[in-house]
Formats: structure tokens, C-alpha cells, sequence
């Protein structure tokens, strides 16, 4: 709401009157407005008035919860927003939707820098800024921000907004320690301003131990933001974030080894053996390594930085320009890497055949080893925007460009039977599986190079005194796939070919704003949305049969082509809306439709006869979020969110044909898609008095689909979390300042629930005949303390 | 008065806004006839921030102010008003 309620100040301005009676001008005394805006208490709403649906979590929230938790952890009270953890502490990552659109189908940014995987569009929450360091997440549920640096979001934006180094010198230690031996150290240390130059720097270290199985996750951090002010509204800044994290998986489990092995049912905690080598003979280790795998060899060790620069000039009263440049780097593994190899030898075999593993002399064996999926990404990028002001118009343009180089390869790690791994970070040739030629052995290489563009041109329009705003805008969006396989041993990957692909849309979007009344606000707006396909879907090319023929170990006949078929995603959203901002409490309801084209699902492709990621055509999302926030009262304050989601697809997916020739349906027509609930609902109510904080959360998950043919499905289930605070009294002098003991409990009431097993869209199963589904237990009640204080 | 400006202040909350996050310290401009009405608006010192700029200048527009007393401005029939509102970041 913009309208002042100004009874009070033109009484104000009266009051002056006395002075000023003579005068045809009375200045009004300062009136000060800070970044966090208005004081709700719960820090789950602000005094939005964007014209469409956006919620965003502030620092009054943020530093309250456990600092180790990620974002998906944070957003998960908000309307539309379906987020689950694998643990309380957020350090195993977790999954992310919002009104049914998984997270690899939003473009996230930190500080308007994008961090999707820029192959599959995935998103590691864990991987990015202490919560200690950010001041607010925002989330908006449907139409992306046309000026948003995306070609993967078909489903809104969500950014994550790191706070600015403070203007006063200060040095902040935090120590949390908690169950599962949960051990977190953080500090920060702010220059303060030094003329024109402010900075911060901050370190932490985070270790905890699985809830269930053996292993855990061990995370170091730094972010570092400088900035310095050009004055007239200009500032220079840069940023870093560096992340380096060692982390054991959970196993995910179907519905029947839930009900057979238990709730905490994990991976292995006994290294599987080798079978004892003998040279001339064949050992076949293929079953031990099949069995349920050792939670040694399900690891996620992953690096990643991000640095971003940002020149915000005021060219002149009118006119803005804003150069963001970024890179970000990624290297790392991921998912269960306990598989076994096949030695071989001869010039008819790639690089002359996989070489002696075990040492034995000979190549006749099947071998367990450690093999991952390794990605390394190197991603520079810049955001550049011209705003111009010219009376009642505001024309925001500009344009994004990145160039992402991606290395996927998967190499491989001989084992030992005590549980060790040669090289887990799988970055030493010299310790690495090798063929018999000499070079590094790879079950996938590929590299792709991912150009992304957008250029966008946005007029804000101000009529009828403000009270009326009209948004229109339009960006068209393209990448450029470059995609280079590399002959490799894995499924029809044997021989070298490049695809190259471009996909590009025009996006256009119209947003409206009407302030009904100083308290009361509609909005409207429709919005185009485009997702690329991953470039996950020009592996294994090669064609089988005929296969590949080696010369000496080169590949030398064969033919590839691309099986799978997928265009971008489309969506058209529609977000219709009111906000109302009263004294004690300001609240909105949306309803919201999308118009979902060629969504992207695994289905069977009939001119091939086999199952692919390919386009089921259309869905539709429709639904109703309602939020409010009070003020404090007494020192209570509260927040509720509530949401209804309707997403279905709408015919049913033809998955084969019989014998006889008939086709063969699932019946999808109309269902659910998996993993969204119809309904969610969220609570948080607060007291905060004096030195006190104490905060109770909850959140209630409906049932929730697992297959596109909703024959599988996961309860409905409502968890509550705490959170305490006290403020200890400031130390003598000049000393230690404002120490605060924290106490949080996540799953209070030690609830047991399923989660979807959803690391991705488009990965759920047509029905469980064709697939079974799997799921995650979710984390039982844990329990943290955390002591923080200034210097 | 302090615990009004608290009750009313708002920080402009477009994407841009919350991403620069500027500061500074707008005078705006506004005119009102004897009923309240507002004749018209504008900068009269910018904070060097368009963003805040516009933001100040929407509020004062938006605002819903009550006719003269009778004893104010007389024999005036309009009056201009100059509002200093100051947009502060906190950090963290």
C-alpha cells in the first residue's frame, strides 16, 4: 500500500501552521523510512505492492531459525510454496515447489546473479550465502520478472538479497551446537565505513551428523561483500560467495521398503568386500556391488564460488545504469556411486578396453569401484539495465549474456574393503580407473556450452496520481546449446558427435495496480513463462542398433541421432489479486490460472517405441493463496498463509501399444500432479517482549500424488517448529554487545511423514505399473542452541 | 508524531529497489487547496535515487488530507507543503 492515511500529518503539518501563517510554503519536519520497512513482527510479509503475486521472507525471520538452514527451509511458510528438507539443518539440501512447479523449473538469483545448473536447471540450496548474511528472500509465485536473467523458469522467480556490509565497525561470532553432534562456528567481521569504503567478510563452518544411517555433512563458507560510494546515488560493489561441502546422502526408499526395512531404513554402514583376486581367472563382483550400497559410496562432495561485481551509476537525474557482471564456478559429484566395472582388452573395444582394476594381471574381471557423476561449470554472465524516467513513464531496458562452459564426465575410483576411496573428489588422474590405452576411463564426457541471452524493454506507467499503475513489458529470451559427446563407455555413448540446438521465445506480460483506497489495492497481470529443455537430453545419441565399430580402440562406423524430442516448456499465468493494509494487520488473496503448453514429462515417444522426457502436452494450475500479518499487540504478533492448488494434466499419456497393436493408455486425464498438494496451510505466532522471543510454527502438508496416474500417494501430515531467543545484558564498556542464547526445535512433536522423492519435474512415473515410486522419511524432532555476540 | 511517521513508512519494494537498495533523502512538494484537494505534486530536492524519487512523491500524491481550518493560511487559496522523507538502509 502506498497511500498515506494522512490525517495525522496534515494535523502535523497544521501544527506548524503558527509559524509558517504568512507563508505560501511550511516545511514539514524529516520523516525517516528504513529498509526493513514496516515492523511486523513475524518477518513472513512486507508492505508489498508489486502487481502480481510476490511474498518475501525478511531478516526479522530469517535470524530467528536455525542459521545452517537454506533457502527452500526458509520459504516454506509462504503461500504456494511446497518445501521439504532431507534433514533440520538444511545441510543435505532438499526439494522446492511452488504452486506444483519444481525448482529446476524457477530461476533463482543471489543478488541478481543466476544460479540454476545452467545444463539441467537444478537448484543445491545448500550451497549458497549464510543466513546469517541475508536480508530477505523473496519468492514470486507465478509470472518471472521480465527482467530476471532466466531461460529456465517457467514458474516464477526466487531470489535470495544479501544484507550490505553495516556502516559501523563490528565483529560477530555465533557457536551452535545440538544433536547429532551439530556443530556450527560463524564470524563476521564489517570494516565499517572508511571514507567511502564499507566491507564485510564472514566465515563459518557447519558439521552434523545424519539422522539416520551412517555418515553426515560438513560444510566451510565465506561470503565477502565490498562497496564503495561514488556518491549522487552511484556505488561500486562486488560480492563473493565460496562454498566447499562433503556431504553423505540419504537413501531414498520405495513405499514397501518403508513398511519392510523401517522408518530410518538407510544405506549400509558395512563396506562391501572384494572378492580376492586371482590373475587368470574371472572374479565378478557385479552382485556386491548391486546390493543396497555402502553410505561411504553415496556421497556429494561439491565447491562452488560465485563472485559478482555491480556499478550502479545515476547518469543523471533521469536516467540509471546498472552493470552487473558475475561468474560462477561449480565443481563436484553427486548420487551413489557404488557400481562395478568390467575390465576388458582388444583394439575392437574403446581405448582398447577398460584396464586391470584390481590388479591382478589380467582383465578379465568385474570390478566394484566408486564412480561419479562429475560436473564442473564455468559460468560468467552480466546483467546490464538502462532506466530512463520521463514524466509518468519509467522505461526499464537492457539485456543478459552468459556463456556457461559444462564438463560432464564420470570417472571412476578403485575401493578398498575398508571403506576407502582413492580420490572421492575424483579429480586426480593418476588415482582414477584408466583403459588400456593409457587415458582416463569415463562412463559419460560430454561438454556442453550454454549461451544464454535476453533483452527486455519494460515501461511503468503512472496515471490517475498514482493511484493507477500499468506494467507492460516483453523480453525475448534464446539459448544456444552446444553439445559435444566425447567418446565414453556409457550407454550408446561410444563415439564423438555435436549437436547443436537453439531455443528461443518472445515473452510479453501486462501488469496492473489500482489503489482502491489508502488501505485497499487490486492487481492484475498475465504473464508468458519459457523453460528450456536440460541439456541431459542429448546424451547417449548413439544408435543401437548398429552400435559402434572400434578400429585400435577408435571409434571408426557409427550413426547417431537425437532421441529425444522435447521443446520448451510454455506457461501463461494469471495472477488476480487484492492487498489490504490496516492498522493492526495487512494481508492479500491471489487467485491464479496457468495455461501450461508442452509441459515436460517422462512419457512414451510412439515413433520410437521407447520411454523419454518429451512434452505431454497441456496442463493447467489454478488455485487461491491467501496471507496476513499483524503488527505486534502486547508483543504478540502472527502470520497464516494458505494455499489451494488444482494442477492437472489434461488427457491421459499413451504408454505403449499391445501385441496387437492397440494402444495403451494411462489414465492421467485430470489428475493431480505429483507433489502438490491441494492444500497447505502455515501458522507462525510470535511474543516478543523485552529481552524475549519465542516463536511456534506450523505447517500443514495435504496428501500429496507420487505418479502422474495418482495410483501412489503420500499422507498429509502438519509439523511445528520453535524457536526462542533471550537477550543477555550488554558487557561493561565497550565490550561484548547485544549476546543472544537461541534455542531451536525443528519437528516439535517428532511427527513421521513421507516427502517425494522429486529432484527433478519431470522425474516422477507415469503409474506404478511402469515404475515405483520412491520417497524420503522426514527428519525427526532436533534440537539446537545457538550463542551469538558483537564486539 | 514519531510514533505516526513509524506507522506510515515504507520502503519502496520493486525488485530494482530491493536489489540497489538506495539511501538518501527526498523533498517533495505538495500543493493543497482550502478542501484538502491536491492541486499538484513534485520533487523539490532528489536524493539522487530515481527509485526514491518516485516513491516519495506516490506517497504524498496518495495521501487523503482534510480542508483548512479556517483560521489556517488565510486568504490563501492554496498552500504549498515541503515533506523531507529520508530512505535509510540497515545493514546486517
Amino acid at each position: 500500500m502506498r497511500t498515506f492515511k494522512l490525517n495525522t500529518l496534515a494535523l502535523a503539518m497544521f501544527t506548524m501552521l503558527g509559524a509558517a501563517h504568512a507563508q505560501q510554503t511550511s516545511e514539514v519536519g524529516k520523516i525517516t523510512v528504513t529498509g526493513e520497512g514496516d515492523k511486523l513482527g513475524t518477518g513472513l510479509i512486507i508492505d508489498e505492492d508489486t502487481p502480481k503475486a510476490k511474498s518475501t521472507v525478511t531478516k526479522a525471520q530469517l535470524e530467528k531459525t536455525r542459521s545452517s538452514s537454506n533457502p527452500f527451509q526458509a520459504l516454506a511458510l509462504l503461500p504456494g510454496v511446497n518445501s521439504t528438507s532431507q534433514d533440520a539443518t538444511g545441510m543435505f539440501g532438499g526439494s522446492l515447489r511452488v504452486r506444483g512447479f519444481n525448482s529446476d523449473q524457477m530461476g533463482f538469483t543471489i543478488d541478481g546473479a543466476p544460479v540454476n545448473d545452467s545444463g539441467s536447471f537444478a537448484v543445491f540450496p545448500q550451497e549458497y550465502s549464510d543466513q546469517e548474511n541475508l536480508c530477505e528472500i523473496f519468492v514470486t509465485q507465478g509470472a518471472t520478472d521480465t527482467e530476471a536473467p532466466h531461460v529456465g523458469a517457467s514458474g516464477g522467480n526466487v531470489g535470495l538479497v544479501t544484507c550490505d556490509p553495516l556502516d559501523t565497525q563490528r565483529v560477530r561470532f555465533a557457536a551452535s551446537g545440538g544433536q547429532l553432534d551439530y556443530f556450527r562456528g560463524f564470524v563476521r567481521v564489517d570494516t565499517g565505513k572508511v571514507g567511502d569504503f564499507k566491507g564485510f567478510i564472514s566465515f563459518s563452518k557447519s558439521e552434523v551428523d545424519k539422522w539416520r544411517g551412517s555418515g553426515g555433512a560438513k560444510r566451510d563458507h565465506v561470503d565477502a561483500k565490498v562497496e564503495y560510494d561514488l556518491k549522487g546515488g552511484s556505488k561500486l560493489s562486488a560480492g563473493l560467495l565460496y562454498n566447499r561441502a562433503l556431504t553423505n546422502n540419504f537413501r531414498s526408499l520405495t513405499l514397501a521398503q518403508v513398511r519392510n526395512e523401517g522408518y530410518s531404513a538407510d544405506f549400509s554402514a558395512t563396506p562391501p568386500q572384494h572378492l580376492t583376486p586371482v590373475n587368470g581367472t574371472a572374479q565378478n563382483e557385479g552382485t556386491i556391488a548391486a546390493a543396497t550400497a555402502y553410505y561411504g559410496y553415496s556421497l556429494n562432495p561439491f565447491e562452488n564460488y560465485l563472485v559478482t561485481g555491480k556499478a550502479n551509476l545515476q547518469l543523471n537525474e533521469r536516467m540509471r545504469l546498472d552493470v552487473e557482471p558475475y561468474f560462477w564456478y561449480g565443481y563436484g559429484t553427486g548420487g551413489t556411486q557404488q557400481t562395478s566395472l568390467a575390465e576388458s582388452s582388444g583394439g575392437t573395444r574403446l581405448h582398447g578396453g577398460i584396464g586391470d582394476i584390481n590388479g591382478d594381471g589380467d582383465t578379465l574381471d568385474t570390478v566394484m569401484v566408486y564412480r561419479g557423476s562429475l560436473t564442473q561449470t564455468f559460468r560468467p554472465g552480466v546483467n546490464v539495465k538502462l532506466s530512463y524516467t520521463l514524466d509518468n513513464n519509467k522505461i526499464l531496458g537492457g539485456f543478459w549474456y552468459e556463456r556457461a562452459r559444462h564438463f560432464q564426465t564420470q570417472p571412476a575410483s578403485r575401493v578398498s574393503n575398508s571403506g576407502g576411496i582413492s580420490d572421492r573428489w575424483l579429480g586426480n588422474e593418476d588415482m582414477l580407473v584408466k583403459y588400456n590405452d593409457g587415458s582416463l576411463y569415463e562412463g559419460r564426457n560430454q561438454h556442453t556450452i550454454s549461451t544464454g541471452e535476453s533483452i527486455f524493454v519494460q515501461d511503468t506507467i503512472d496515471l490517475l496520481n498514482s493511484k493507477f499503475q500499468v506494467t507492460p513489458g516483453i523480453s525475448y529470451r534464446k539459448i544456444h546449446r552446444d553439445f559435444t559427446n566425447t567418446a565414453n563407455s556409457g550407454t550408446n555413448a561410444g563415439g564423438d558427435y555435436n549437436y547443436q540446438r537453439d531455443y528461443d521465445e518472445v515473452l510479453p506480460s501486462l501488469n496492473m495496480s489500482f489503489q482502491v483506497s489508502d488501505r485497499l489495492q487490486t492487481f492484475a497481470g498475465i504473464g508468458k513463462n519459457f523453460k528450456a529443455p536440460g541439456n541431459f537430453e542429448y546424451q547417449g545419441a548413439i544408435d543401437n542398433p548398429p552400435g559402434v565399430t572400434y578400429v585400435n580402440g577408435a571409434p571408426t562406423a557409427y550413426t547417431w541421432s537425437i532421441k529425444n524430442k522435447a521443446t520448451q516448456e510454455t506457461s501463461v499465468n494469471l495472477d488476480v489479486g487484492t492487498r489490504y493494509k490496516g492498522d493492526l494487520f495487512k494481508g492479500s488473496v491471489t487467485a491464479f490460472y496457468v495455461d501450461f503448453k508442452n509441459r515436460i514429462a517422462s512419457a512414451f515417444d510412439p515413433s520410437q517405441g521407447i520411454r523419454l522426457d518429451i512434452n505431454v502436452g497441456k496442463s493447467t494450475i489454478k488455485g487461491l493463496e491467501v496471507e496476513l500479518g499483524t503488527v505486534p499487540v502486547y508483543g504478540f504478533s502472527g502470520y497464516v498463509s494458505g494455499t489451494y492448488t488444482r494442477s492437472t494434466i489434461k488427457d491421459d499419456l499413451w504408454v505403449g501399444v499391445t501385441s496387437t497393436g492397440e494402444k495403451v493408455y494411462a489414465l492421467t486425464a485430470d489428475k493431480q500432479f505429483p507433489d502438490t498438494p491441494k492444500g497447505m496451510a502455515a501458522a507462525s505466532i510470535q511474543w516478543a517482549q523485552g529481552p524475549f522471543l519465542v516463536n511456534l510454527a506450523g505447517k500443514y502438508t495435504s496428501r500429496r500424488q507420487i505418479t502422474l496416474a495418482n495410483d501412489a500417494s503420500i499422507s498429509a501430515f502438519t509439523t511445528f517448529d520453535l524457536n526462542a531467543a533471550y537477550q543477555l545484558p550488554n558487557g561493561p564498556g565497550n565490550g561484548w554487545k547485544n549476546p543472544i542464547i537461541r534455542l531451536n526445535v525443528s519437528n516439535l512433536t517428532n511427527k513421521q511423514y513421507l516427502l517425494a522423492n522429486s529432484g527433478s519435474g519431470s522425474q516422477f512415473g507415469i503409474n506404478t505399473t511402469l515404475s515405483t515410486p520412491s520417497v524420503y522419511t522426514g527428519a525427526p524432532r532436533f534440537a539446537s542452541v545457538t550463542f551469538q555476540v558483537d564486539y | 508524531m514519531r510514533g505516526y511517521l513509524n506507522g506510515i513508512k515504507r520502503y519502496p519494494n520493486s525488485r530494482e529497489a530491493r536489489q540497489l537498495k538506495p539511501q538518501g533523502t527526498v523533498k517533495v512538494w505538495i500543493e493543497l487547496d482550502r478542501a484538502g484537494q491536491v492541486l499538484g505534486a513534485g520533487v523539490h530536492a532528489g536524493s539522487g535515487s530515481l527509485i526514491l524519487d518516485n516513491e516519495a512523491l506516490r506517497t504524498v500524491r496518495n495521501g487523503r488530507y482534510p480542508a483548512f481550518p479556517a483560521d489556517a493560511f488565510t486568504g490563501q487559496s492554496f498552500h504549498r507543503f515541503v515533506v523531507p522523507i529520508e530512505y535509510v538502509v540497515e545493514g546486517g
